[in-house]
C-alpha cells in the first residue's frame, strides 16, 4: 500500500510539472467549501474536489484504477475529474466580486505565476504549422513522389523514424515496414528495418544490412536522409534515386516488385 | 466551389443538424435551461451517441465496406431525426401561438414578434427578462437571462479576443503528438478504404479487429465528417475541428457559468476570462487536461476530459441547483431533465475514450452521492444509477469483445 501511495505522490508531481495550479485549485476548492452559502455550489465546486483529491491519494483507488483501465500509467487521468479550471476560476471570481478588475488582474497574475508561466504555446512540440494536414513538408513531397497512381497496388517503402510519424496521415495506400510503435522506447519492440533506419551521422548507414531488411520486407522504396552517411554506394546495390527533397534521398528498388 | 462547399457541409453536419435533432431532448426540460448552448450541447451529444448505436454494429457485424453503411445509415437517421425535429418545432411554435395573447398579431409573415414567439417556443431560455419584471417585487429573476453592465460587455469581447487567439495558434501552429500516428491514420483509414478498425495505423497491414480502441468511435466520426464534407481528414482533424471543438469547450464553461452566477451574471465573463488563461497556462506538463485541450484537441482522450467531464460538472450542478432552488416541486419539471442529458454524456464518453465511462460513471456516482445525501433525496442517486446503465453495457459489450469475439 505505501508504494501505491508514493506512486501516487509521483504521479501528481509529474502532472503538475513546471507548476503548482491543482494546489491553487485545492486552495480555492477549501475556500469555497468554507464560504460557499449555496449548497449545490458548495458541494459541487468545494466537497467534490477535496473527496476527489482524497480518493486519489487512497492508495487502494489505484489498486482498483489499475485493474480496471485498459491502459498503463493513466492513472493520472483521475485528476481530470477535478475540474481545476472551474474551481479557481469560480473561487477568484467569487473572492474579488467587490473589485472585479483589479480582482481579474490579481488571479491571471496568479495563474501565470503558479504555473510557472507555462504557457501552452512555448512548448517544445509546437512548431509554426508547414502545411493544413500540420505535418512536415518533407513528408507530403516524399508521398508525393512515390506514391501509387489511382487504382494500382499499395506500395511499401521504408522511412528514417522521424517521418514514421506522419506519412500514413497523409497517404495511407503508403505502407511502411515499422511504424511509431517500433521507434518508441515504451513499446520494446524489434524490427530489422528499424533497427539499420535508426542510425546516426555518427554510425551511418550500413547498405548491405540494410538492404537485406527491406528487401526481406518487401519495400520498394528507400528513403534515406541525406545528413546520414551511408557506408557505400547505394546504386551499386542496384537502387535508383528518384528525387531528392527537403534533405532526403528517394530511392527505387527495382528487385523488388 | 469544394470549398465552398465543404465549409457549408461542415455547416450543415457539425452546427445546424445538431443544433436542430437537440431541440428534441431540449424539450423535455424546463424552460429556464432551454437555452442556445444547452440545446446545441444535447444535439451534439444525442447525435454522437446515434453515431454509437449505429457504428458499433456497422463495425462488429459487416466484414466489407462497414464504414461505406455506417456513413449511409447514419447519415439517413441524421437527416431523419433533423426533420423530426422540425416537424416538432414547428408544433411547438403553433401550440405556442395558440396559447398567446397576441396570437392575432402573428398570423401574418414575419415580424419581430413572430421571431419572438419562435424563440418562446423552442429556446424560451434565452429570453431576457422584462423591464415589468425587474420591478415586480413577487418576480423571481433567478436564473433567467439578464443584460449586463457595459464591464461585462467588455469583458465578453476581451473573453472572446482570447478565445479566437487559441483558435488561431490551434489553425496556424503544428502540434507534434505520437498518437496521432494511430487516431488521425485511424479517420483517414475509414474515409480511404472502407474499413473500420481492421488495418494497423502504423504501418498498413492487415489485422482483425483492434478490440482496445474500436469501441471509442470517435476516429469514426471524424472520418464520417470527412466524407460527407469531402475533406481530408488529417486536415480536419488538425485544422477544422479545433475551430468548432475549442469553442464548444468555452461553450460548456460558459453553460456551467450560469449556474455558478444566476443572480450575478457580471461575474461570468470575469469568469471565463480566468478560465481562458488557466487554459491557456495549465501545460504545466504533458498530462494536463488544458494540454489536451490546446495541443490534442482532435483526440478522443482530450474530449473526454474537456468535453465530457465537464459535462458531467455542469449536470451534477444543475441537478443541485434544481433541488437548492426548489424547481423540482414545480409543477411542470420534468424529474429525468438532468438525467437525460447525463445518459448521453455517459454514452459520448464512451465515443470518446474508452476509459471514458469508467471515469464520467465514477464523477456522476460520487457527485450524486454528495447530492443526495445534502438533500436527503435517494432519488438522486438511484436516478444517476440509472443514468450510468450504458456505461455498464459498453464496459459488458467491452469485455465480451476482449475475451470471447
Amino acid at each position: 500500500m505505501t508504494d501505491y501511495f508514493v506512486s501516487n505522490i509521483v504521479t501528481i508531481k509529474s502532472y503538475m510539472g513546471a507548476g503548482l495550479l491543482p494546489l491553487l485549485a485545492l486552495i480555492s476548492s477549501i475556500y469555497i467549501t468554507v464560504t460557499e452559502k449555496k449548497k449545490w455550489i458548495r458541494m459541487i465546486m468545494g466537497v467534490m474536489p477535496l473527496l476527489l483529491t482524497f480518493i486519489f491519494f487512497f492508495p487502494f483507488s489505484r489498486v482498483i484504477f489499475e485493474k480496471l483501465a485498459s491502459e498503463e500509467n493513466t492513472y493520472y487521468r483521475i485528476l481530470w475529474l477535478f475540474p481545476m479550471g472551474v474551481v479557481t476560476a469560480y473561487g477568484a471570481a467569487r473572492l474579488f466580486d467587490k473589485h472585479r478588475i483589479i480582482g481579474l488582474i490579481v488571479s491571471i497574475l496568479a495563474v501565470i505565476v503558479v504555473s510557472g508561466g507555462s504557457l501552452v504555446y512555448r512548448s517544445q512540440y509546437i512548431t509554426k504549422a508547414q502545411n493544413r494536414f500540420h505535418i512536415p513538408d518533407a513528408a507530403i513531397n516524399i508521398c508525393n513522389i512515390i506514391s501509387p497512381e489511382e487504382g494500382a497496388d499499395r506500395v511499401r517503402a521504408a522511412f528514417p523514424p522521424e517521418l514514421v510519424y506522419f506519412i500514413r496521415q497523409y497517404d495511407t495506400d503508403i505502407m511502411m515496414p515499422y511504424g511509431r510503435d517500433y521507434v518508441e522506447a515504451q513499446w520494446d519492440y524489434w524490427n530489422p528495418v528499424c533497427e539499420q533506419m535508426n542510425v546516426t551521422p555518427d554510425t551511418g548507414y550500413k547498405m548491405e544490412p540494410l538492404l537485406a531488411a527491406t528487401r526481406e520486407s518487401r519495400c520498394k522504396y528507400l528513403i534515406l536522409n541525406m545528413s546520414i552517411p551511408a557506408d557505400s554506394d547505394p546504386a551499386s546495390y542496384g537502387l535508383v534515386l528518384k528525387a531528392q527533397t527537403d534533405g532526403y534521398s528517394i530511392y527505387l528498388d527495382s528487385e523488388v516488385e | 466551389m469544394g470549398t465552398i462547399l465543404s465549409i457549408l457541409g461542415l455547416f450543415v453536419w457539425v452546427m445546424l443538424i445538431p443544433l436542430g435533432i437537440g431541440i428534441i431532448p431540449a424539450s423535455l426540460l424546463t424552460d429556464r435551461r432551454r437555452t442556445l448552448p444547452i440545446t446545441f450541447i444535447l444535439g451534439q451529444l444525442l447525435s454522437l451517441s446515434l453515431f454509437f448505436v449505429i457504428s458499433v454494429p456497422c463495425m462488429l457485424l459487416v466484414t466489407y465496406g462497414a464504414f461505406k453503411y455506417c456513413v449511409r445509415i447514419f447519415g439517413a437517421s441524421e437527416l431523419a431525426l433533423f426533420v423530426i425535429a422540425v416537424i416538432h418545432s414547428i408544433f411547438m411554435v403553433r401550440k405556442k401561438r395558440r396559447l398567446s395573447t397576441i396570437s392575432l398579431d402573428l398570423q401574418s409573415g414575419v415580424n419581430k414578434r413572430s421571431l419572438h414567439s419562435i424563440v418562446e417556443a423552442l429556446l424560451p431560455g434565452e429570453l431576457h427578462a422584462e423591464a415589468e419584471e425587474y420591478i415586480d417585487p413577487r418576480g423571481d429573476l433567478y436564473g433567467r437571462k439578464q443584460r449586463y453592465s457595459r464591464e461585462g460587455k467588455i469583458l465578453w469581447v476581451v473573453f472572446a479576443f482570447i478565445m479566437l487567439f487559441q483558435v488561431y495558434m490551434a489553425v496556424t501552429r503544428a502540434s507534434f503528438d505520437g498518437d496521432d500516428a494511430y487516431y488521425v491514420v485511424e479517420s483517414l483509414l475509414s474515409y480511404e478504404t472502407d474499413t473500420m478498425n481492421t488495418i494497423l495505423p502504423y504501418t498498413g497491414g492487415t489485422t482483425s479487429l483492434d478490440f482496445r480502441h474500436c469501441l471509442a468511435v470517435i476516429t469514426m466520426w471524424i472520418a464520417f465528417i470527412g466524407r460527407v464534407t469531402g475533406l481530408h481528414t488529417t486536415i480536419l482533424a488538425h485544422t477544422v475541428l479545433p475551430f468548432f471543438l475549442i469553442p464548444f469547450t468555452y461553450l460548456i464553461y460558459s453553460a456551467i457559468s450560469r449556474i455558478l452566477f444566476a443572480r450575478k451574471p457580471d461575474r461570468r465573463p470575469m469568469f471565463m476570462v480566468i478560465m481562458a488563461f488557466f487554459v491557456m497556462f495549465g501545460h504545466t506538463s504533458i498530462s494536463t487536461s488544458e494540454t489536451f485541450l490546446l495541443t490534442r484537441t482532435w483526440q478522443g482522450k482530450s474530449m473526454l476530459a474537456n468535453i465530457a467531464i465537464p459535462l458531467v460538472v455542469f449536470i451534477l450542478l444543475w441537478i443541485g441547483e434544481d433541488h437548492g432552488t426548489g424547481v423540482v416541486k414545480s409543477r411542470d419539471y420534468n424529474p429525468w431533465g438532468p438525467y437525460i442529458a447525463l445518459i448521453l454524456v455517459n454514452i459520448s464518453s464512451g465515443v470518446f475514450s474508452s476509459m471514458g465511462v469508467m471515469l464520467t460513471a465514477a464523477l456522476t456516482g460520487l457527485g450524486a452521492l454528495i447530492l443526495s445525501i445534502s438533500y436527503k433525496k435517494l432519488s438522486i442517486l438511484l436516478r444517476a444509477f440509472i443514468a450510468c446503465i450504458p456505461n455498464v453495457l459498453y464496459a459488458a459489450l467491452y469485455l465480451y469483445l476482449v475475451r470471447y469475439y
